[in-house]
């Protein structure tokens, strides 16, 4: 997004800062935990365009665990960028429940395994209820499925799985790639590092999607 | 010989399956937290919301008073308000802190550590029901808490420390006054914290430490004098020419008696 020109915020809501780890950017700077005590830390670049706030162990303190679920809402208003990133840590309740209600879209990611198809079906019943009860959150979502390799048969059966549990729900399918690996363990933006690989063409319906539904 | 595995289907529906009963447990945690959020006793400062609509105006001087008090002393008595944080009651005290903020950070920071400002969230929705938010801003203005003597005394003990003195009318330039400073924090008049302070410091006089006889000696040296003084114009009276025996008498008393209370005042250093 941020290659077409958009102007796009990863808020990282990690307490270990993966999000502003894997885009190069310094993990340790004030981040989201200073953004929502009230204060204004500035974004750090991880590409034109394209700017973080890292997440960190601040993230679990009392402060913001005491928070209301619409304070992130409320202090992303007014900053200035077409995009905001709302980076979830799986099973944090109060975190991830900060970026749903900040959020209009969301995608629920998880890998063919029982354990992560677990997490994102507690995700899924939440968005549902919350849209069902007309509250503030995502209006549409959908499921990416990561790191996909169909030769496997776990992988396979995940798709068809989900197709009957979420039969509403669209999927995304982000396929393995060594490069989309290793991009995040170089720390470099995956679209700088190999703008051709698979998991950008992947990652590019993600986008379109977000945008277009 | 390799394991059979089982269909990854089964697998996957097992884990939706819990998925849906973890959910189950989320919600009642969150029912829990917003609980817990309506009891909370502190707010982001720039999180509370002003009141749109003021009763009466904020006066600057009073800001400039409580930010003394707010120095010295932090926030003794809490915001209120309502469940959103629009201010309830304590205009002035919002001013203060947010004053505060922007001159003196430092203090602000040992005080306001995080930007999170001491509040008594009072369980409604001040904009579904302004009734209710209209009484609590009267009742806050009405009636404070009442401190008792020992508490005021502690808290003149803590201004002491810093600086403020105690001293009668206007402070001097550069001075700090305690009782003005106490009163705004507390919500009292000067008058009643200075009748407190000072009904402490007669206490102080009959403590132990001092001459517990110091106030008998005074009065009865008081009384010693005016009995010599009387005794001396009763002795200086012309005598008459005839004179009877009771009359005698009386004034070999009256003589006697004088000379004992003499003797008693010099022994006495008076």
């Amino acid at each position: 997004m941020a290659k077409q020109g958009k102007q796009v915020l990863v808020i990282d809501l990690d307490p270990q800062s993966n999000a502003a780890y894997v885009l190069g950017t310094n993990p340790t700077a004030p981040g989201t935990a200073n953004l929502l005590s009230g204060e204004s830390p500035k974004p750090l670049e991880a590409a034109p365009g394209l700017y973080v706030l890292p997440g960190g162990p601040d993230l679990v303190g009392y402060n913001i665990q005491s928070l209301d679920p619409e304070d992130l809402a409320d202090a992303i208003k007014p900053l200035p960028y077409d995009v905001v990133i709302f980076d979830c840590p799986p099973g944090v309740e109060y975190l991830e429940r900060l970026g749903i209600v900040a959020a209009t879209s969301a995608l629920v990611c998880t890998d063919a395994h029982p354990l992560a198809v677990m997490g994102a079906g507690r995700v899924l019943n939440e968005l549902s209820l919350r849209k069902q009860k007309e509250r503030r959150g995502p209006q549409r979502w959908a499921i990416a499925l990561s790191r996909i390799d169909l030769r496997r048969s776990m992988d396979q059966a995940l798709d068809k799985q989900l197709a009957e549990a979420y039969p509403e729900t669209p999927r995304l399918m982000i396929h393995q790639d060594s490069s989309l690996a290793w991009a995040g363990a170089e720390r470099i933006p995956l679209v700088n590092y190999e703008a051709n690989c698979r998991g950008v063409k992947d990652l590019k319906k993600v986008a379109e999607w977000i945008e277009n539904g | 010989m390799a394991r059979k595995r089982p269909d990854a289907s089964a697998l996957f529906n097992k884990a939706t399956d819990v998925a849906a009963e973890i959910h189950h447990q989320d919600q009642v945690v969150e029912e829990k937290s917003e609980r817990d959020r309506s009891q909370r006793t502190t707010f982001l400062l720039n999180r509370i919301e002003k009141r749109t609509q003021d009763t009466r105006p904020v006066l600057e001087s009073h800001v400039q008073e409580l930010v003394n008090s707010i120095t010295a002393l932090g926030l003794i008595e809490p915001l209120v308000v309502d469940q959103k944080g629009r201010l309830l009651a304590g205009a002035h005290r919002l001013a203060a802190i947010s004053l505060l903020k922007e001159t003196a950070p430092e203090i602000y920071e040992q005080h306001f550590s995080g930007n999170q400002v001491p509040v008594r969230m009072m369980p409604f929705d001040a904009d579904m029901d302004q009734q209710m938010a209209l009484q609590v801003e009267l009742a806050e203005n009405e009636k404070r808490v009442n401190y008792s003597r020992d508490q005021i005394q502690q808290l003149a003990e803590r201004l002491r420390a810093l600086d403020y003195r105690d001293t009668k009318g206007r402070p001097k330039q550069g001075e700090k006054a305690l009782g003005p400073a106490l009163a705004v924090a507390i919500g009292v008049s000067t008058r009643y914290v200075r009748k407190v302070l000072s009904e402490q410091s007669k206490t102080t006089v009959e403590t132990p430490t001092e001459n517990r006889n110091s106030v008998p000696i005074l009065s009865k040296a008081k009384s010693l004098k005016r009995i010599q003084k009387s005794l001396q114009a009763f002795l200086e009276l012309p005598e008459s020419e005839s004179i009877t025996q009771q009359e005698a008498d009386l004034q070999k008393a009256v003589a006697d008696l004088l000379n004992k209370v003499q003797a008693s005042l010099v022994e006495n250093q008076i």
